[in-house]
């Protein structure tokens, strides 16, 4: 379980507040959909939840260990797919996987078998022992995923997992997201299409300038459509079809607008 | 009225400039800030030296030539030399420019694109290239038209005729830098990898500087002996004498100081003749290899189950983050060459130096064996050993390089001590190898004691590692995380400048200090000694205290 309460950050260099008192709740035991147009705050928030950079204010419990008192025992309990592949493109895609897999402290033979399994199932093992430059972008957004689940973390944080996956990889991801969350464990991951939402998620929140617009599972979301439609009539709603989509944008749209 | 647009060429061209004279000036209103100001400061100060320094050893190396060849009324050698220099290093640099410039081959296929003809594409790239190698031929030649003029009181047609000469100069070398190197791309998809480019742009540049040097420090040896230079021109020996017999240019050059105006349409017609006809022909085959560039495939081959004990084996978390360290270092073209290899790389030049002005060199040397009686003999290796230890900017670079994977690090639980003492003992590392080398070889070229090398190795250490320690705490403190290419990283970073001035500066002075204070002989040992470890105390709890609290407020 992963519980953000009243997180702030602003940069200090730019003076943008990028997350505005943010709370945020995620169950185990499901898949939850973080959605919000670019620059929403969403990469933010990732990287406050997983260390990377300190909120102004508020707490980050992983799992009930706060992030911020106990920083290395709270970043054990996650895995984290980063939303760019490109990190260490000199290394070799085994000395990738074996770095990740001694920080999390993780044995020969369970490194081993985590490795051999989710590479033979995104169908990469036979370039394991490549560098990681020559690969293709989707080859390295696999290898990433396989690296933040080599330590069977509890919690699994992705950002913006669907790029560059092709079809066939985007299912083995979306069926091994199912299976992460039908164990017990907490699936967080962001995306800026509905779409992939939709179709993935079991909650979900919407994020805009850095402040939560929605939360809720898909059934609220659909109510929140019918009464906003009977409210004002799906001809005033911001995008001329009644998707799922459309009524993200009109969100998006109404609480930009409320916004001074 | 309608508004003219550049035609495609033009705009091509502009965005090339753009992007390779990409000198970001201050605004007015941040020069108020101290931190801009002095990074303004010091980049035009180093641009100064750079040109001074330059200006220096040509404007000595045309001086001494002049002066020892007016008794025999051949000072006009003087400028022939200068013509080759200026042909040769123009060349050197166009052939190094231009093979870099493919690095970028992947982005500059976008233009194909676009409405551009590969010729024009070819000709957009070859003008960028002279952009950036002409001023360096030109001043070349400027400061032997001082020299030259300062002597001789040419006409006002001298100058008019050698402005003109050196911007024809550069010309010829570009277009047979291209007209050899686009042939050889085309031939192999293993040279149009950004890996090979980079190692073998660094070799080939590495050799032809050495060559360079060679040549500079034959010809200083030849200039400080009037008798010798006057000899080997009488008797056609001379290198630049003999070039200039075959490199039309040269001699096309020396006829239009001669005042022959033809020669100079000559000289003009030439270069752009030249530069023309490889942009026609070269065109497409250039067009090819950059649509061609940095294909790359990976490797296949299965991990076994008999390999996987050994290739998955579980390592401990400082060894796996020192070993990350190491690879990630030594595996990037531009960080070995700038970094590790410099360490190799020195005591080349060293060798190369004894090599060319060997005698003069080993008498030097015998001179100051027997002037050295004192403090001198164990610090001149300690001073060497502590350059060398600290020239690979691998401390005073460390979280910069990291910049783009620092939020994934961040995220993992490593303790920021650990990423700290990972990074201080990489550069440890090659300290080490810095010390070895330059201690122990100082030492063996001075014939020191086993005495007295043993006190210069303790000095190298503690220096070394306060300059290191130190280094890192800079970087720790000020780090460059917002960069587009590894080089803005390293060569282009502030703290590697900062670090190796700061070390020039230290290794001189403590040098200057023990030469001018008369003392016992290993008063500066246990001085510097003492300075040195307190130092090293200081940093390294500055280093694990603010520097480990500043490693977590970094936001990547």
């Amino acid at each position: 379980m992963i519980e953000l309460k009243n997180i702030s950050k602003t940069y200090t260099k730019s003076g943008t507040k990028a997350v505005d008192n943010l709370n945020l709740a995620i169950p185990d035991g499901v898949i939850y959909g973080f959605l919000g147009p670019n620059g929403a705050g969403k990469t933010t928030t990732i990287r406050m939840m997983t260390g990377a950079i300190a909120a102004d204010s508020g707490a980050i419990l992983i799992d009930g260990i706060d992030l911020g008192q106990s920083p290395l025992e709270a970043k054990r309990r996650f895995g984290l797919v980063p939303d760019t592949p490109d990190l260490f493109n000199r290394l070799k895609a085994y000395e990738y996987l074996n770095f990740v897999a001694d920080v999390y402290r993780v044995s020969t033979a369970e490194r081993a078998s985590v490795i051999q399994k989710l590479a033979a199932r995104f169908e990469i093992s036979d370039v394991l022992k490549s560098p990681i430059g020559s690969m293709s972008r989707g080859m390295r957004m696999k290898l990433n995923l396989i690296a933040s689940l080599v330590h069977s973390p509890h919690n699994w944080i992705l950002d913006e997992p669907i790029v560059g996956l092709d079809p066939h990889a985007a299912f083995a991801l979306k069926e091994l997201m199912r299976e992460h969350a039908a164990s017990g464990g907490t699936v967080f991951f962001s995306t800026h299409v509905m779409e992939v939402a939709e179709r993935i998620c079991d909650e979900l929140a919407i994020i805009n300038k850095g402040k939560i617009i929605f939360t809720g599972n898909l059934d609220a979301l659909r109510e929140l459509k019918e009464s906003k439609k009977a409210r004002t009539g799906s001809e005033t709603m911001a995008h001329d079809d009644e998707s799922l989509e459309a009524l993200f944008l009109a969100l998006v749209e109404d609480a930009g607008a409320q916004t001074p | 009225m309608k508004e003219r647009s550049p035609s495609p060429f033009t705009a091509l061209l502009r965005i090339h400039f753009k992007s390779v004279f990409a000198i970001r000036l201050p605004a007015r209103k941040d020069l108020s800030s101290p931190k801009v100001l002095l990074k303004t400061f010091g980049w035009i100060l180093i641009a100064i030296l750079l040109t001074a320094d330059l200006g220096f050893v040509f404007g000595m190396m045309d001086v001494g030539m002049y002066r020892g060849l007016a008794p025999l009324g051949m000072q006009s050698f003087m400028l022939l030399n200068a013509i080759v220099t200026s042909s040769v290093i123009v060349f050197l640099f166009a052939f190094i420019t231009s093979l870099s410039f493919f690095s970028s081959a992947q982005y500059e296929a976008l233009f194909l694109t676009m409405p551009l003809t590969p010729a024009q594409l070819l000709a957009a790239r070859m003008a960028t290239v002279y952009a950036i190698e002409a001023p360096f031929g030109f001043l070349i030649m400027a400061i032997a038209a001082a020299v030259y003029g300062f002597q001789s009181h040419p006409g006002l047609g001298f100058y008019i005729q050698i402005i003109i000469n050196a911007l024809a100069l550069p010309l010829v070398p570009l277009a047979l830098s291209y007209a050899i190197i686009v042939p050889i791309m085309t031939a192999s998809r293993w040279l149009r990898r950004k890996n090979t480019l980079l190692y073998l742009g660094g070799i080939v540049g590495l050799v032809l500087a050495l060559g360079f040097n060679l040549y500079l420090q034959s010809m200083l040896a030849q200039i400080q002996n009037p008798a010798l230079l006057q000899k080997m021109l009488s008797s056609g020996k001379l290198n630049f004498a003999s070039i200039a017999n075959w490199w039309p240019p040269a001699w096309l050059t020396m006829r239009a100081l001669e005042g022959s105006i033809a020669a100079t349409l000559g000289n003009l017609v030439l270069g752009l003749g030249l530069a023309a006809a490889v942009t026609r022909v070269y065109g497409k085959p250039y067009s090819r290899t950059i649509i061609n560039f940095g294909e790359s495939f990976a490797v296949k081959g299965k991990i076994g189950t008999a390999q996987e004990n050994s290739i998955f084996k579980a390592k401990s978390v400082f060894f796996s983050l020192v070993r990350r360290e190491v690879r990630l270092m030594n595996r990037e073209p531009m960080y070995f060459l700038n970094g590790p290899f410099v360490i190799l790389l020195l005591p080349v030049i060293l060798a190369l130096t004894l090599i060319a002005r060997g005698k003069e060199i080993v008498d030097a040397l015998t001179a100051l064996r027997s002037q050295l009686a004192g403090s001198l003999e164990y610090l001149i290796p300690a001073g060497l050993g502590m350059f060398l230890a600290t020239s690979t900017s691998i401390a005073c670079t460390a979280f910069s390089r990291d910049a783009k994977s620092m939020y994934f690090l961040k995220s993992l639980p490593i303790a920021h001590r650990d990423l700290v003492a990972s990074k201080l003992t990489h550069a440890l590392l090659f300290a080490a190898l810095g010390i070895a080398l330059g201690t122990l070889g100082g030492a063996i070229l001075l014939g020191d004691s086993l005495g007295d090398t043993l006190v210069a190795l303790l000095l190298a250490i503690l220096g070394a590692g306060m300059l290191n320690i130190g280094a890192l705490t800079l970087d720790t403190l000020w780090p460059k995380l917002a960069w587009e290419n590894p080089i803005s990283a390293l060569k282009q970073n502030p703290n590697s400048i900062i670090v190796i001035l700061s070390a020039m500066g230290l290794i001189g002075g403590i040098m200057a200090l023990a030469a001018t204070v008369p003392s016992s002989k290993y008063f500066f040992a246990i001085l510097y000694g003492t300075v040195f470890a307190a130092a090293c105390a200081l940093l390294g709890l500055l280093l694990f205290k603010t520097g480990v609290r500043k490693v977590g407020q970094m936001e990547p």
